[in-house]
């Protein structure tokens, strides 16, 4: 008998116990880090950190406000988020300016168009103020469009230099693209219309910016007659096709296609 | 009788239990962050960039409501602090005061004292 209300006394508390402490009163108040943030509300503030670098161009400024965001890697991250973007058939400008954010966190060497001013030295200013934080009213959140500046447009027209008919050892032939300046540095966010019969798609250099600054690709289907266009350039439009090659293993492929595109 | 004594001891040291491995030992998934439950180092830093933004844009509207999501009604009080917070920790730039500066103005906020500062 004694051992019943011993047993019953303490199962009964620590039921008690665990539904207040789990459901009636949680130790769970909101964390108070942006890294604790929902991931839409991540992806608000990506697309500030990126408006932010088109306008005072800190890479390592950039780089730690992404990286506060609880992002291991922070080019992958912008890089993840510009290809997001442009999937979603997202505004070309604001593409532009997140795949030269990705392109100077990836530290590839090359011009970054979209930033406005050059970067300069700032002078800390002396401490003469007090502190006196403020309690936080009502939370509540609202997105809103980030306005990027005018859109950059590099100097001149690109001209295609090169041709090139590859027969890789890829199960799926692909487009390559390369954008490059005079003096070959690659130049991130070019747009690149593909048509076909009966359909149309558009990518960005720069989005794999472990292939280089200006490289861009899309994957093309045997035997389909594709016509490329640069959207700065959108009247010069390039005809090619992927036709059947033979890999250097003897493999039946079909080839891909390099162009490069170079500012006079 | 030294049966209920018993009983209410057993259910006094569960009921112990329960609340620290509630509390302690196996809490609750914590909830998310919300820009309103942010710490203030963080919140500074994202009114940086909401003023870095608008240098760009000047769009007093879609700053009011970036500044809104931090919970600030009206968000120019909260600039200056934010302003006063920085320089005294000396994590700000003169170009960063000067956005900041440059919101809190389109507020109407900046205090006499600073207005030498404004762009």
């Amino acid at each position: 008998m004694r051992l019943i209300a011993i047993v019953l006394g303490l199962a009964l508390g620590l039921g008690a116990g665990l539904f207040y402490a789990r459901s009636v009163d949680p130790a769970t108040a909101p964390g108070d880090s942006l890294a604790d943030l929902r991931t839409e509300d991540k992806t608000e503030l990506m697309r500030l950190i990126v408006a932010a670098y088109a306008v005072d161009g800190d890479v390592e400024r950039a780089r730690a406000r992404v990286l506060s965001l609880g992002e291991v890697d922070a080019a992958q991250a912008v890089t993840a988020l510009a290809q997001r973007t442009a999937a979603e058939g997202g505004d070309p400008a604001v593409i532009q300016a997140m795949a030269a954010l990705a392109t100077a966190l990836g530290g590839i060497s090359g011009p970054v168009t979209p930033v406005a001013q050059a970067p300069t030295p700032e002078p800390t200013l002396a401490p003469t103020a007090t502190l006196t934080p403020e309690p936080s009213p009502t939370p509540f959140f609202t997105a809103t469009p980030i306005l990027f500046g005018p859109r950059p447009t590099p100097a001149g027209v690109f001209q295609l230099i090169s041709t090139e008919t590859l027969c890789l050892d890829t199960a799926q032939p692909v487009l390559q693209i390369v954008a490059q300046e005079s003096t070959g540095n690659g130049v991130p966010g070019v747009e690149v219309l593909v048509e076909w019969p009966g359909g149309q798609d558009r990518f960005f250099t720069g989005l794999k910016p472990e292939q280089g600054a200006g490289y861009g690709d899309f994957e093309m289907e045997p035997s389909v007659e594709y016509t490329v266009r640069l959207a700065l350039a959108p009247d010069a439009g390039y005809p090619l096709r992927s036709d059947p090659c033979t890999d250097g293993s003897g493999n039946l492929r079909s080839t891909s296609v390099r162009l490069v595109f170079s500012l006079p | 009788m030294r049966n209920v004594i018993l009983f209410f001891v057993a259910l006094m040291l569960g009921l112990g239990g329960g609340l620290v491995i509630g509390w302690a030992v196996l809490p609750p998934t914590p909830a998310p962050s919300t820009f309103a439950s942010l710490s203030l180092v963080e919140k500074d830093s994202v009114i940086l960039l909401a003023a870095t933004v608008f240098e760009a844009d000047g769009n007093v509207q879609a700053a009011r409501l970036r500044l809104a999501a931090l919970g600030f009604a009206e968000p120019g009080p909260e600039i200056i602090e934010s302003v006063k917070r920085g320089v005294q920790a000396q994590t700000l730039s003169l170009v960063d005061v000067q956005r900041l500066l440059r919101l809190a103005d389109a507020f109407g906020a900046v205090p006499p004292e600073l207005q030498n500062l404004v762009p």
